[in-house]
């Protein structure tokens, strides 16, 4: 039974209670009315909504208001749980409350009740309604986004026939690394045979005279010993040339692809994941992945040839003492099969943790000014420490067990090892065997245990490898949310008319930043987004740009809606001059140039006189080029902002975005930033997201966002005027030349 | 962008030992050039300035110091090679470990401006690769060298650059 489908004794029970009206919609909440797990029905029928109780097997209405009554219906989010409250003229009424888990199902039928009741749009009803009621929201839904990302356990199997795909383009060095290596074991095979060949036949006295008749084979048997094994020892060499390549050129894949993934993944994949954590899955891992590509598949493969070969022979010379010997072998298998999991436990314990330490060094290096300006260096270096610490004993953990099993296994084998001979020599004195044989018998036993050591010692190197790789193709097989749509269109000229119908957005589905906005900007327009932070003015930037998808609604560039325009184009025709001035370390002309690294010299220099920065740059010694240093550190903030600002127009877009910087930017820089935007605003779209006040009158109009919503229109003047929120903004800090000093979310 | 035609450029060097530009028929004293890509472009786009105040101010930009006439073009490569002073090291004589202090060389260098004796002290920071190739290496003095196109050096003079070398 899903959540909106209801149980015929509560339809019976309903259209019993409310025989004139007809079912629209309903959902099930998992919380009773005194807050325990239960179960309750909210039902909205075309005139009434009412909270069913389900007590014993009985129903019993809780709750019911006519439709009629209701001025808002809102949704108030708690921790773990959420309730559905309505506005009605007598006051505010909780209706109904549940646990998150069923968020999405009240969400869906908000919407569809808002949309019957306020828009008198009742296009479906309970008997017609969809299958299940549609939780995804123009693609985006909390459950399948977790699904797509992370979370998601993928089988071992599974695993290395994805590593295996990998593997195809190279199936004909595969094939010959697959010949070389059936040979080499053929010839490592023959060197114990002929130790009984040595042994019964060359060193056999005649028994009549005593003399050694055969003794003129023994050079022969000396030569194709030396032959067989120099063959083994040339044709190893080959071998570990041609699978060392192999693995390297498929890491190499390996690593391209995920970096690719990374690069194409949406900003919502990066907001859940942890910067250093990425890194060590794209140098980290992949490194790990590599020893399964370079060690672990040809060890394998001539581990299971030198098995079978040496299988073989052992069975010829002697059937029973092979299955003796059999005995210890079977206990290292059972012995292994017990144990890997356990080992591939203290593994992923190992790289989680290293993971962590990743993270965390990178966290602080890239904060290093924090620390050091909050004298925190002893705390840093402490929570390094107990990071490591964990590092450390995970360590030591995965060796101690391994410092046991592999003696046991050693243990084994050499028991097997002296029970063939022991067996073998019982069969000697019983004239059962031969000595040769015997002896050539205990030689292809510890040939027989060698890659069965091997083999075991692989278990390890599987158990890492492959939970590594299962971090690695968790990246690959992430899909990105934003793409372009099969049907969409290039746009090779923008005019920069934005049309915003009823945008709704929040970064989590439930709980929007931005509430069904209506913006409309006519082409070369200038305006500001102001409000205090967190109203939601940078998401709004961020949602033009298509960094994230819109929840409800839609908005049109020239008439397109973004969805529709190639990506590739869309982020052609905006700039955008973020508020924390990202800068790669490079020169100062590749950053300017880094939308656009075809630029010539001569547009690189008038897209900088337009941002006011060259003046600045040509005074510096390297001019433009100056290396700018990590994330532009040698560059002072208004420098930094310039040479944004520069990157920016340098592609000429039709829309520009700018978050101005809030950071103390004294007033000759704010000044030149000033001209700059005068300079460069002709002819495009402008859209401001003004935090100084100094700045507001470059702008034709200013949009005050309050919690998502626009609350108030106008030029400075009319907004002065009116005294209201903008007003009130205006004067409330202490400092009125600036309106906040928030951060972008 | 305010490109110079090189045809009405004038240079001549005053009695203060800068030098005077006149071009268009108007005439600027102690002028400045300055190159905006020394690195990746040197001798292009070069802009030039004058005083006014405290500040200098750009009369323009000229594509190439090449386009100049024949003198003037030497007066302004001289001018240029003295504010942006970057020796260019053809061939590196020798290299000794300095003596007592760890990680300190003393190099002897030839340069396109005559021989050079400096120590420097051996680490990557002294050391820059440019993507076109050129090494600048920065001695404990702070005076900037220029290498192009090091590969031309010694097998051992390269690995031993190469240590310092991203």
């Amino acid at each position: 039974m899903t959540s909106t489908e209801l149980p015929p004794s509560l339809k019976h029970f309903i259209s019993g209670r409310f025989s004139k009206e007809s079912l629209r919609y309903c959902a099930l909440s998992d919380i009773a009315f005194n807050g325990d797990f239960g179960v309750q029905w909210l039902v909205a029928t075309d005139a009434t909504l009412c909270v069913i109780a389900e007590e014993n097997g009985a129903y019993r209405v809780v709750r019911s208001m006519p439709l009629s009554a209701i001025n808002k219906i809102e949704l108030a989010p708690h921790m773990g749980s959420e309730s559905l409250e309505i506005e009605t003229a007598a006051g505010r009424v909780r209706i109904i409350a549940y646990s998150n888990a069923q968020k999405d199902h009240f969400a869906a039928l908000v919407r569809q009740l808002t949309a019957m009741i306020f828009h008198h749009d009742g296009a479906w009803n309970y008997e017609n309604r969809p299958a299940e009621i549609p939780l995804e929201i123009n693609g985006r839904n909390n459950n399948s986004r977790l699904r797509k990302t992370f979370g998601r356990y993928i089988e071992k199997t599974k695993i290395l026939v994805k590593v295996f795909k990998f593997a195809l383009p190279y199936k004909k060095t595969l094939l010959a690394l697959f010949l070389i290596m059936v040979a080499g074991t053929g010839f490592g095979l023959i060197g114990p045979y002929l130790s009984k060949l040595f042994i019964d036949v060359v060193f056999k006295p005649d028994p009549a005279s005593g003399l050694y008749e055969n003794g003129k084979w023994f050079f022969a048997v000396m030569a194709v010993m030396f032959v067989a094994n120099t063959a083994q020892v040339a044709l190893s060499g080959v071998q570990q040339r041609i699978s060392g390549a192999a693995g390297y050129k498929m890491l190499h894949d390996v690593r391209v692809e995920l970096y690719e993934k990374l690069q194409y993944l949406s900003l919502s994949f990066y907001d859940k994941q942890q910067t250093g954590g990425l890194i060590s899955r794209v140098n980290q891992d992949t490194a790990e992945l590599q020893r399964l590509m370079v060690d672990f598949f040809p060890v394998t493969l001539e581990s299971l040839f030198m098995l079978f070969g040496v299988g073989v022979f052992l069975f010829m010379l002697s059937w029973q003492l092979t299955c003796v010997i059999l005995v210890p072998l079977t206990l290292v298998i059972l012995l292994l099969k017990k144990i890997f999991p356990k080992i591939k436990g203290y593994f992923n314990r190992f790289f989680h943790r290293r993971s962590l330490i990743s993270a965390l060094v990178n966290d602080t290096i890239s904060g290093i000014r924090v620390v050091k300006v909050f004298g925190q260096e002893q705390r840093e270096i402490g929570r390094f420490k107990s990071n490591s610490i964990l590092f450390r004993d995970a360590g030591i953990e995965m060796t101690n067990n391994w410092s046991v099993y592999y003696p046991a296994f050693s243990f084994l084998m050499m028991l097997g090892a002296a029970l063939a001979w022991l067996v073998g020599g019982e069969f000697v004195f019983l004239k059962k065997m031969t000595l040769g044989s015997v002896v050539a018998f205990t030689g292809y036993v510890t040939m027989f245990y060698h890659p069965a050591i091997a083999l075991s010692q692989m278990a390890g190197t599987l158990a890492n490898a492959l939970s590594a790789a299962e971090r690695v193709f968790e990246v690959i097989d992430a899909t990105p949310e934003i793409t372009d749509a099969p049907d969409a269109i290039a746009f090779p000229i923008m005019k920069g008319a934005i049309d915003m119908r009823g945008v709704t957005f929040g970064y989590d589905k439930n709980n929007p930043v931005i509430r069904s906005m209506d913006l409309c900007i006519k082409p070369c327009q200038r305006i500001a987004l102001v409000g205090k932070s967190g109203a939601g003015k940078s998401t709004l930037a961020q949602l033009l740009c298509r960094l994230y998808d819109v929840d409800a609604g839609s908005i049109m560039i020239d008439g397109v809606d973004i969805k529709k325009i190639k990506l590739s184009d869309l982020h052609k025709h905006i700039g955008v001059v973020p508020q924390e001035t990202f800068l790669f370390n490079g020169t100062i002309f590749d950053n300017i140039a880094y939308a656009r690294p075809a630029a010539s010299k001569e547009e690189v220099i008038d897209a900088a006189k337009a941002a006011f920065a060259h003046e600045f740059i040509a005074q510096k010694s390297d001019a433009y080029d100056t290396i700018v240093g990590e994330r532009g550190d040698r560059l002072s903030g208004g420098e930094k902002q310039r040479i944004a600002l520069a990157r920016a127009l340098l592609h000429n877009p039709a829309i520009l975005i700018l978050d101005e910087a809030t950071s103390s930017v004294d007033t000759y820089t704010e000044k030149k930033i000033k001209a700059a935007l005068d300079n460069t605003s002709k002819n495009r779209t402008v859209i401001g997201i003004a935090h100084r006040l100094s700045t507001l009158e470059n702008y034709d109009l200013l949009y005050m966002l309050e919690s998502g919503e626009i609350v108030e229109t106008g030029t400075y003047e009319k907004l002065m005027e009116k005294k209201g929120r903008f007003y009130d903004l205006v004067n409330a800090g202490p400092l009125s030349s600036e309106l906040e000093t928030g951060g972008t979310p | 962008m305010k490109i110079l035609d090189p045809q009405l450029i004038v240079v001549i060097r005053n009695d203060s030992g800068f030098l005077n530009l006149t071009f268009d028929g108007k005439t600027y004293c102690n002028v400045r050039f300055r190159q905006l890509f020394p690195v990746s472009d040197p001798g292009n786009y070069v802009e030039i300035e004058y005083v006014e105040g405290d500040s200098y101010l750009e009369i323009g930009i000229i594509r190439s110091v090449s386009d100049l006439e024949g003198p003037f073009g030497q007066l302004v490569r001289n001018e240029i090679g003295i504010a942006y002073f970057v020796p260019e090291i053809r061939a590196i004589v020798s290299i000794e470990k300095f003596n007592g202090a760890r990680g300190l060389e003393t190099w002897t260098v030839d340069t396109d401006k005559g021989k050079k004796t400096f120590s420097i002290k051996a680490d990557k920071e002294n050391f820059a690769l440019h993507d076109n190739g050129v090494i600048h290496v920065t001695d404990s003095e702070q005076c900037r060298y220029k290498i192009i196109n090091y590969q031309r050096f010694p097998k051992k003079t390269q690995e031993h650059l190469e240590k310092f070398l991203p």
